[in-house]
């Protein structure tokens, strides 16, 4: 797991530098599988220590790397999704080691976050991701660039300040000795504190994983960025903020948790269906992708304020699934279509009789949209049926919202395939107008890997469920849980 | 402190400032080599040599200070030297050197260079004894010796008017805030009957807060708020970045503020730490602790929202400092030993990365630039290591990790939190502060992007570095990154030696 550390800082690439990137994602990939397999609870414990070290005393920083089921799913999320985004990357020519200088360091301060134990250190890795998405989306981004780079950053900036508060006031009223997390949950936050903690900390996190009304960052933020860097920010980057939300302030103030979480998760749901009702009349087809992803983040954070066992299995099973298909429609909408037909307007892309030139993007297209709607035997299908059966138990109205968000969700992605692909196939007579240039292997390899994860995790999901379910038990959530059954 | 001093001899004064005497005999001696030199050849090429001279002589007084520095307490305490005063003082020498090794890489000739070492050499012993006063008289003598030297160097360059008129600007504001802190001092001294801080602390505890005491404290914050540039007693910065020569502006943003801010936390909590008054969100009382906030939110909002505006770097930069100083302010609530070591750790490591914007400020104005932003655009294609340097520099000012600059705001934050009588009394300010670096953060992208994301455009021509910036900058970058790496040993020292 150390070996991960290497990568946290990636030196200034040459002009071979997509290899280097490739070759570093795909070895801290490799190291991330290798973990996630020889993964075991020691003792019962299911936090396994990585390195700890003792980083500023004076303060009670250490430099403490660990993971838990949650975190290994996470990293080997990241792993995958990384390499996937470098395949997809295969054609930035201009300044292309700087493009994955910020790249690499973006995905370094990703694995930090997931596998830091010390909110300090998890605080410092938070914000490493957040400067470099600035740069690849306002150097090489298209449509508006430096709005939404600049909105993107201010977000998450202004986020992971509320963030800040909240760890820095965990760390004052604990007595002010340590960050260590296994520290911190043993101080027993009065009710008082928790109260007003829980919400500033979780939405701070949460404005990251696209929290209905804090989204609006996040479909500008995917629209300008290039392909490589939306399906990261897509497919890890929110997840960040999921993952923070449970580790931190939900793992903390669980009793905050339970004063909040009706609330919050009604935002969730609202989320769910706003996000699908916008993608409904979005003629840009990566606006359609980009409030995709704010309906399917609403589901994590549904899952998450269930508060029970099987929504915070399907909350992370979701980040990890939605993780590998927002990668891929991102993957298809910005590399295969756009970067070859200039344009994303659907009512333009209809006349380019798309099904018939790329068959295979239009495969590929058609296994993610169904897949991320939700068709049995692939990934979304497991987490959403986790998530809704959770939020069914603590709050039945909100699971109905969810239902319909599923349905609405199913109604956009057809209206993208059919329009897209298929809508002039009416007229077959017409010849082709004009030749695209085919598909490079890269992509072809970046999008088969992501479909063949999606579809294991889908037909055996116990492959995540047997290493996420034993962290549930673990003394850092075991409180929420607790909080969670009572009601 | 076995080891510790109390003076009865002159010998022992000497000890106890050496430093302070190495460099003033240093800018005597420069003054005369200036003469020698010019009597004897008219090339004006002395004006390295003469730094070179001043940089030896500072560097003398930091090895001495590292090495070989008694501590103790001149005799009537007006004068003491602990741990703590060495380390700050090791961190202003630090700060000089820097600026005096921006002067070697101007190309820029300005007469009458002996002066203008001499001078620097002044201002820089005038830091050193505000550092370690203890008597109103002298916190005020160090004050104006800092001050008057730092007018002229403001003003060098005569026969530019900006620069004359911007002189005149600081040497008025300054005097009149000058006129305010020696009429604070003069009522204080009025209503406890003393002059050192621990007698008037003595004399006035157990006092209720009275009227003219008052007076005087706010009289006197606004002499200080004055040097440490706070809002709103910082009309004069973004004139003087803008204008005066690129050391000097470097040295009054570093070193001076850090000398600034050590000798204000002092003063209040050394001699008013029972009127303190509180503002813990719950529980307002009077005192000056309410003033200081209120200075500390003022400067992060007039600075940061006037940066925003900014199209001159320097001007930028001043107005961000203003911000900073309104951070600095937050640790100043906070007793000793967090409160002081944290604003000094803060203002050190903000000097180190302002120290290397001006050399960058430098190189740009001696290709040509305007100083302003658009002297920026294609910096990435000009030159690639001034635009990573920037990059860095402009990040560890915005607080972003792994620089420097996140931890030591960070260590700032939590300096106010825990420090006050009630822990998370000061959340309000510390929310404030982290909503005005957002803002902030805006502004610092915005010369990012000017240096990055521009399209190359023909004509542009590589940028000319002399060895002496390269070095320079490469430090302070170099600094930037390995103490947010690596801040422990040096904080945990300094927060140690502050609390002997």
């Amino acid at each position: 797991m150390s070996a991960l550390g290497c990568f946290l800082c990636p030196s200034k690439r040459p002009d071979l530098s997509r290899h280097l990137a490739l070759f570093g994602t795909v070895i801290s990939a490799f190291v991330a599988l290798f973990c996630a397999a020889t993964y075991t609870p020691i003792d019962g414990n299911p936090v396994v220590d990585v390195t700890k070290w003792n980083w500023i005393p004076s303060l009670g920083i250490s430099y403490y790397l660990a993971a838990d089921g949650i975190s290994i799913v996470m990293v080997v999320l990241t792993g995958i999704a990384s390499v996937a985004a470098v395949l997809f990357s295969w054609n930035i020519e201009d300044r292309a080691n700087e493009f994955f200088g910020f790249f690499l360091t973006l995905i370094g301060g990703v694995y930090g976050v997931f596998i830091s134990f010390d909110l300090f250190l998890l605080f410092v890795f938070y914000e490493i991701a957040i400067i470099p998405k600035y740069f690849l989306i306002a150097i090489w981004g298209s449509t508006k660039k430096s709005y939404g780079a600049m909105k993107l950053v201010l977000y998450s900036f202004v986020g992971s300040s509320m963030a800040l508060i909240g760890i820095m006031g965990a760390f004052i009223v604990s007595g002010g000795v340590s960050f260590d997390l296994n520290q911190l949950i043993l101080h027993p936050y009065t009710p008082e504190f928790q109260q007003w903690a829980f919400p500033v900390t979780f939405i701070g996190f949460v404005i990251l994983a696209g929290l209905w009304p804090f989204h609006t960052w996040a479909p500008t933020g995917h629209v300008a960025a290039p392909t490589g860097a939306s399906m990261l920010l897509a497919g890890v980057v929110m997840k960040l903020g999921a993952y923070g939300a449970l580790r931190v302030p939900m793992t903390l103030f669980p009793m905050g948790a339970a004063m909040w979480r009706e609330e919050l998760a009604l935002l969730a749901a609202i989320g769910i269906v706003a996000g699908a009702l916008v993608a409904l009349v979005q003629n840009d087809f990566k606006f359609i992708i980009g409030y995709s992803s704010v309906s399917h983040m609403g589901f994590v954070l549904l899952g998450l304020l269930a508060t029970t066992e099987t929504g915070l299995n399907g909350a992370v099973l979701q980040m990890f699934s939605h993780g590998i298909l927002a990668g891929l429609l991102f993957a298809v909408v910005g590399r295969m279509i756009y970067s070859r037909t200039h344009t994303r307007d659907i009512n333009k892309l209809e006349t380019m009789q798309l099904g018939k030139q790329f068959p295979f993007t239009a495969t590929v297209f058609l296994i993610a949209s169904l897949a991320s709607v939700g068709l049995p035997g692939f990934s979304g299908f497991v987490a959403e049926l986790h998530i809704i059966t959770g939020a069914w138990a603590s709050y039945s109205y909100l699971a109905l919202m969810a239902g319909t968000g599923v349905v609405i969700g199913v109604a956009y992605s057809m209206r993208a395939l059919i329009r897209v692909f298929w809508s002039s196939d009416f007229d077959s007579s017409t010849p082709l107008q004009t030749t695209l240039p085919g598909l490079t292997i890269q992509e072809k390899a970046g999008a088969t890997l992501l479909i063949i994860t999606s579809l294991v995790v889908g037909i055996y999901p116990r492959l995540l469920l047997d290493i996420i379910a034993p962290s549930l038990q673990s003394p850092l959530l075991k409180p929420l849980l607790d909080q969670g059954n009572t009601l | 402190m076995e080891s510790l001093i109390h003076t009865t001899t002159y010998g022992d004064i000497l000890r106890l400032t050496g430093p302070e005497w190495i460099l003033v005999m240093t800018a005597l001696v420069v003054l005369a080599a200036s003469f020698i030199r010019s009597s004897s050849s008219t090339e004006p090429c002395s004006t390295r040599t003469l730094t070179w001279i001043s940089l030896a002589g500072t560097m003398l007084a930091g090895g001495v200070l590292l090495f070989n520095q008694p501590l103790g307490i001149v005799k009537g305490d007006v004068f003491f030297v602990s741990e703590g005063t060495r380390w700050v003082k090791l961190g202003i020498l630090l700060l000089s050197v820097l600026s005096l090794w921006l002067h070697l890489g101007t190309e820029k000739r300005l007469n009458h260079q002996g002066e203008f070492h001499a001078l620097l050499l002044f201002a820089v012993v005038g830091m050193l004894l505000l550092v370690g006063a203890d008597h109103l008289i002298l916190v005020f003598i160090a004050l104006e010796l800092t001050a008057l030297s730092l007018y002229v160097l403001t003003g060098f360059e005569k026969n530019k008017s900006i620069s004359s008129q911007t002189a005149y600007k600081y040497f008025l504001i300054g005097s009149v805030s000058a006129a305010l802190l020696l009429y604070g001092f003069s009522l204080i001294y009025g209503v406890s009957g003393h002059m050192h801080l621990t007698d008037i602390q003595l004399a006035i505890a157990s006092k209720p807060t009275d009227s003219l005491l008052a007076l005087g404290l706010v009289m006197a914050l606004a002499g200080f708020g004055f040097k440490i540039a706070a809002a709103p007693f910082h009309m004069w910065a973004p004139d003087v970045y803008q204008t005066a020569p690129t050391p000097v502006s470097s040295l009054i943003a570093s070193a001076s503020k850090v000398a600034g801010f050590f000798v204000l936390g002092r003063f209040l909590w050394g001699g008013f730490a029972g009127h303190a008054g509180s503002i813990h969100w719950t529980n307002w009382t009077t005192g000056w602790l309410p003033l200081l906030g209120l200075l500390a939110c003022l400067s992060m909002l007039i600075g940061n929202l006037s940066a925003l505006k900014q199209t001159n770097l320097r001007r930028l930069l001043a107005y961000s400092a203003v911000a900073h100083s309104g951070y600095a302010l937050l640790g100043i609530t906070s007793p000793e030993p967090l409160g002081p070591s944290s604003v000094s750790f803060y203002m050190l490591t903000y000097g180190i990365s302002i120290v290397g914007m001006f050399g960058l400020l430098q190189i740009l104005d001696q290709n040509g630039g305007a100083g302003d932003f658009k002297s920026l655009e294609g910096l990435r294609f000009k030159s690639g290591w001034m635009a990573a340097c920037l990059m860095i520099l402009i990040l560890s000012m915005a607080g972003i990790p792994p620089m420097v600059g996140f931890l030591a705001k960070f260590n700032l934050f939590i300096a106010a939190l825990k420090g006050s009588s009630q822990p998370m009394g000061l959340i309000l300010l510390v929310v404030l502060a982290l909503g005005a670096s957002a803002v902030s953060l805006y502004y610092y992208l915005k010369i990012l992007k000017t240096a990055f994301c521009t399209d190359q455009t023909e004509g542009d021509h590589s940028i000319q570095i002399n060895a002496y910036q390269f070095t320079l900058v490469s430090f302070t970058v170099i600094g930037v990154i390995v103490l947010g790496l690596f801040p422990g040993p040096i904080l945990s020292r300094l927060t140690h030696a502050i609390g002997i």
